[in-house]
């Protein structure tokens, strides 16, 4: 392997969460270049991320605003064929597309390439998944399979990328720069030798925020009552939020909202010994650089997926039955960001940073982070509280990882004796079955059509019949739905070949429908 | 010296009208010429001086033959000169084998021209327009203004409201032909006005512009909704936060699309704040009031809040516009539509249901209540809504008094006879004494080449020639005129082809949006040089495809038309079975780069 490119267009955050695949690539692979390829705007944070020997950087911002506005439609198509030029200057071993978007599977596509994981166009334009582990990350994008889903996104990735996880955190190295912000800032605001926690006020999303005015209780309480000093964070779009929390403050906490680069951001929240914060990029950041975390989960914020990417760390969330909520659900109560009071989130701190044990609280759960035995990040409650309820997903943890990890089906796989799924089981064995007689009668000379129309009828049956099974069993849903999009990525050509595939899909959904 | 009788030989051959025009004047009206250095006659007029003084002929030749280099004659085609003068650099491009039009606006001086020089070779290779205002050339003439122009400078300094306004106004007919413009056209809610902003909008995408329409009528059955409060201040108020609301929907339409024009028709809800927030953001707005300005008031709060106004009638609103500061005021008459005004060849069951001897589709206006009376014992059919249902008319409405859409109106107008066509008035008895604007089923009926009787209006004379439009002015000269035309099928005939035939050249949609723009682009440099620049940069660009795989296959399955969209590429993307090109695949990409409005 000599050249290795990763697209990733998404968010900064996901720069971070790439870190480990970064890392572990370069271990396996330490002849290889690898090139990332990144949007111009996250571009700040690039000197903070190692692994990589070359960017290539794309101001989509420059080509949407084309796009919109240009007079000429070959405007916009310059203005992008000019990034696609860079993009195919090289023929590149392995490609891994990080980015789940339309466009960048198109740009993916355009690229010279041996291999490609993640998504990618078809010559004809079809989406393609390349990869079980690509699949599984698509699969827990559907409906509400993320809920079942205890796998976080920077294990995906390195999954994606074609390795396992090792156990280690995500990483950032600091800049001198960064550095000699956080000196100065420390040393104008006085804060140097004090113990500093950070609070992190915005999200992307208002439903994610905890309120600005919580936020302020929060630091009174840890400045009178643990002799810590606050800082607040964020981006100069949250100025106003800051503004909201420090007039509700009587011990106003110092602001670096709006003051920082990606840089100075990173060093200064080293300094701190913890950061409370809703889901956020600055998250990542913390966990990159080893500082206990705290993140408040609201509305549709969810630890297991995408929360802070290294152990020790805690995720508060309301013990009530709708938390989190789906994405772009307009809750008209907001009651999981009532239900984490600030007496609850103080005392959470206090416990982390006295090293105790969570004190646990009602209508509060707290889950603890930890890298279990393979390397994967896992959360643990440790409030005390019954976790009972999460057996389904933990058994969707295990058994993805058992079957995704070699990503090779056993060889004469029969099933397990007493399986979870048990009707799912059946309908995956009688695909494999059609779509075995499929593969038989296509191979008859002459083909025996009516013969075919009949099992091609029964197979979409069976297919439409699997579908349907998740509407009545929601908690299959991860299985049908990744049976689903692996069935959609069928790219054989001739019947034989599509129903071998075909056989396939079947195969591995009752194989991963037998080991739940 | 008299070369007037040879040369008016020479224009008959060419333009009898013309030939008799000139010859009707006399030899008084003819302007004194003077005599130059080389014995040549010359001329000036108002104390400047037309030709030279030392030797008109040869500066006739060098302006010629600069004229020549600079616009590579005759290899580009013929080309139309602004100004007559005597004629010396006229001979001189006749001499080079160049040919085209002179517009010359001063019918007395092109007289003594044909009077002092011999210009058999000028008459042989130019058609000579002389005599006309600019308004009448610009709809009667675009073609010969379309073309390259060639100024004659003192003729230009001569008349400058006329000849220098057709100087300008030609580069700007040519930059609106070429298309590319991204226009706004923002319909009305509802009424008479709708279908006229359809029109619009299918010309403006005929002449290659980007149209994206406010489709306001979406909102027609909300404003109906106010009619279920009972009390008149309620059902106000409720109208009135809808139209802000639809308002501010064209500024948000206008936010997202950039459009070069924001054109809006009569009874367009643009309010006063959207129009001020849309010159703010240096978009020309622009306003077609193709209503009566006596009748419908409201165009004193909104005209002043457009860049530009257009409306159908002309010197009378003119004035009360300028009484406002409304000062970019332009006289634009409605036209018809060919591709939906056509004549159509009805069948038997169709000539039974919508045919007559004589018939009239439209509202039932008082005057025409009133005149229509005097029409009873004719087999006469009347089409519409809002006609009483009482003697002597009641037994006349067809379809039970019902609005009568486009399509029906075109099959009667083809199946009758003898189409009336009375302008409607709600204090008149009958025809409108001095009515002046010409109404839409004037030139719809026209252009269906069907045979109409027309009420008198003071605009029709220079819309129509004669021949073309048969007029009346009260009853008794309509029921003469109607006994005669119904016993002379051969002379209906003549009056509705040539009619059409006018329609066709001078009374489009098409003709009419490319005036507008013209008229736009004339006034407007800044938006003129804009789109100067992106046809440059549209050329610059086309030059760069040939590198590029797959783009010039592309772009060449796209419609035919000098304004390519990306929705217009995305629609030409292969879909299904096709292998994607390069240039498809980056157009792919660019159709799902996520979009921010700011």
């Amino acid at each position: 392997m000599k050249e290795i490119a990763i697209i990733s267009l998404t968010r900064f955050g996901d720069l971070i969460q790439e870190t480990p695949l970064l890392r572990i690539l370069k271990q396996t692979w330490p002849q290889a270049r690898i090139t990332l390829v990144a949007e111009q705007r996250f571009a700040g944070i690039l000197p903070l991320v190692h692994g990589y020997d070359r960017v290539i950087t794309f101001a989509k911002d420059e080509v949407a605003d084309r796009v919109v506005f240009a007079e000429d439609p070959l405007v916009p198509y310059f203005s992008l064929e000019a990034f696609v030029r860079e993009l195919e200057e090289i023929h590149y071993d392995l490609v891994i597309n990080l980015t789940f978007s339309h466009m960048s599977a198109f740009l993916a596509s355009l690229m010279k390439a041996d291999k490609f994981v993640g998504l990618v166009a078809g010559d004809k334009g079809e989406r393609l998944i390349s990869s079980l582990w690509g699949i599984y990350l698509f699969t827990t994008q559907e409906g509400n399979n993320r809920l079942l889903n205890r796998i976080n996104l920077v294990d995906m990735f390195t999954r994606l990328g074609g390795e396992k996880p090792d156990g280690k955190p995500v990483e950032l190295i600091g800049t001198e720069k960064g550095e000699a912000f956080a000196d100065a800032f420390l040393c104008e605001n006085g804060l140097f030798g004090e113990r500093l926690i950070g609070l992190q006020l915005g999200a992307s999303d208002t439903v994610r925020c905890w309120p600005p005015e919580s936020f302020a209780t929060l630091s009174d309480l840890l400045q009178e009552r643990l002799g810590v000093r606050t800082i607040l964070f964020g981006s100069q779009s949250e100025e106003p939020l800051a503004a909201r929390a420090l007039s509700n403050m009587s011990h106003p906490a110092i602001s670096a909202v709006g003051k920082t680069s990606l840089e100075g951001l990173f060093s200064l929240l080293k300094r701190c010994a913890l950061l409370v914060t809703n889901d956020t990029g600055t998250m990542h950041f913390a966990a990159a650089g080893g500082v206990p975390t705290m993140m408040l989960c609201t509305g549709p914020a969810f630890f297991h997926g995408t929360g802070p990417y290294s152990s020790g760390n805690l995720a508060l969330l309301a013990d009530i039955p709708c938390a989190p909520c789906r994405y772009n659900f307009n809750c008209p109560t907001l009651v999981c960001r009532e239900m984490l009071t600030v007496d609850a989130v103080y005392e959470s701190c206090r416990a982390m940073l006295r090293g105790e044990p969570h004190p646990g609280r009602t209508g509060v759960k707290a889950y603890r982070s930890f890298f279990d035995a393979e390397g994967y990040l896992d959360w643990q409650r440790c409030d005390g509280g019954d976790d009972s309820d999460e057996e389904p997903a933990r058994r969707y943890g295990r058994m993805w990882k058992e079957c995704l990890d070699d990503g090779i089906l056993p060889p004469l796989f029969t099933g397990t004796a007493e399986p979870c799924a048990p009707e799912l089981v059946g309908m995956a064995t009688e695909g494999v079955q059609i779509s075995s007689r499929i593969a038989g009668a296509a191979g008859d000379n002459p083909l025996p059509m009516d013969e075919l129309s009949l099992l091609g009828d029964a197979e979409a049956a069976m297919a439409a019949g699997i579908k349907i099974h998740s509407a009545l069993h929601p908690e299959m849903a991860p299985l049908t739905d990744f049976f689903g999009l692996m069935r959609d990525n069928i790219t054989a050509e001739g019947l034989a070949a599509i129903a071998e595939e075909t056989r396939s899909c079947y195969e591995w959904t009752r194989y991963l429908a037998s080991r739940l | 010296m008299g070369f007037f009788k040879t040369n008016l030989e020479f224009l008959r051959q060419n333009d009898p009208a013309l030939a008799e025009r000139v010859e009707k004047r006399t030899e008084r009206s003819r302007i004194p010429v003077e005599i130059a250095a080389n014995g040549e006659p010359t001329l000036k007029l108002r104390g400047l001086a037309i030709h030279s003084f030392r030797d008109p002929a040869k500066d006739g030749e060098n302006w010629a033959r600069r004229a020549v280099a600079e616009h590579n004659l005759p290899q580009t085609g013929k080309v139309t000169v602004l100004g007559f003068g005597l004629g010396y650099h006229l001979k001189g491009l006749a001499n080079l084998g160049v040919s085209g039009t002179v517009i010359e606006p001063d019918l007395d001086l092109f007289s003594t021209a044909l009077e002092n020089l011999d210009l058999a070779d000028v008459l042989v290779n130019f058609r000579i327009i002389a005599g006309l205002t600019p308004e009448r050339l610009r709809r009667a003439h675009s073609d010969d203004l379309a073309r390259t122009i060639l100024p004659h400078p003192p003729s230009l300094r001569i008349h400058p409201d006329s000849l220098g306004t057709l100087n300008s106004y030609g580069d700007s007919l040519r930059g609106a032909r070429e298309g590319g413009m991204k226009i706004l056209l923002v319909n009305p809610i509802n009424g008479g006005s709708l279908p006229i902003a359809r029109y619009c909008a299918s010309a403006l995408r005929r002449m290659g512009h980007i149209v994206t329409t406010f489709a306001a009528e979406a909102f027609s059955g909300g404003m109906d909704f106010a009619g279920n409060y009972r009390f008149d201040r309620c059902r106000q108020a409720f109208r009135n936060d809808l139209a802000a609301t639809i308002s501010r929907g064209v500024e948000l339409m206008a936010k997202e699309t950039r459009p070069d024009l924001v054109l809006a028709l009569a009874q367009a809800p643009l309010l006063s704040e959207t129009l001020a927030r849309l010159a703010a953001m240096d978009i020309p707005t622009a306003f077609w009031f193709v209503e009566d300005y006596r009748v419908l008031t409201y165009w004193r709060d909104v005209a002043p809040h457009y860049r530009y106004f257009f409306g159908i009638q002309k010197e009378d609103f003119r004035k009360e516009l300028a009484e406002i500061g409304v000062s970019n005021y332009s006289y634009l008459p409605v036209a018809a539509a060919p591709e939906v005004h056509l004549p159509a060849g009805l069948s038997d069951e169709e000539l039974e249901a919508y045919g007559s001897p004589l018939s009239f589709v439209g509202a039932g206006y008082y005057n025409r209540c009133n005149l229509f009376k005097g029409l009873a014992d004719y087999p006469f059919r009347i089409w519409g809504s809002d006609w009483p249902f009482s003697p002597p008319l009641d037994r006349l409405i067809q379809l039970n008094g019902k609005r009568i859409d486009t399509e029906t109106c075109v099959r009667i107008f083809n199946a009758s006879a003898v189409n009336l066509n009375l302008h409607s008035s709600l204090i008149h008895e009958g025809v409108v004494p001095d009515g002046d604007f010409v109404n839409p089923r004037t030139f719809e009926i026209a252009a269906c080449g069907a045979f109409q009787l027309v009420d008198r209006r003071s605009l029709l004379g220079e819309l129509f020639s004669d021949g073309e439009m048969e007029q009346f002015g009260s009853l008794p000269e309509l029921r003469e005129k109607i006994d005669h035309y119904l016993d002379h099928p051969d002379e209906r005939a003549v009056f509705a082809e040539k009619g059409r035939r006018r329609v066709l050249a001078e009374h489009t949609y098409d003709r009419r949006m490319e005036e507008l723009l013209a008229l736009i682009l004339a006034d407007n440099q800044g938006l003129a040089e804009k789109m100067r620049l992106r046809r440059e940069e549209h050329s610059a660009l086309y030059e760069k495809i040939g590198g590029q795989e797959g783009l010039r296959e592309l772009l060449d399955r796209l419609p035919q038309g000098p304004a390519p969209t990306l929705d217009g590429i995305y629609a030409a993307l292969k879909g299904g079975d096709g292998e994607l090109s390069r240039a498809e695949k980056i157009f792919l990409a660019l159709k799902n780069v996520e979009l921010k409005l700011d």
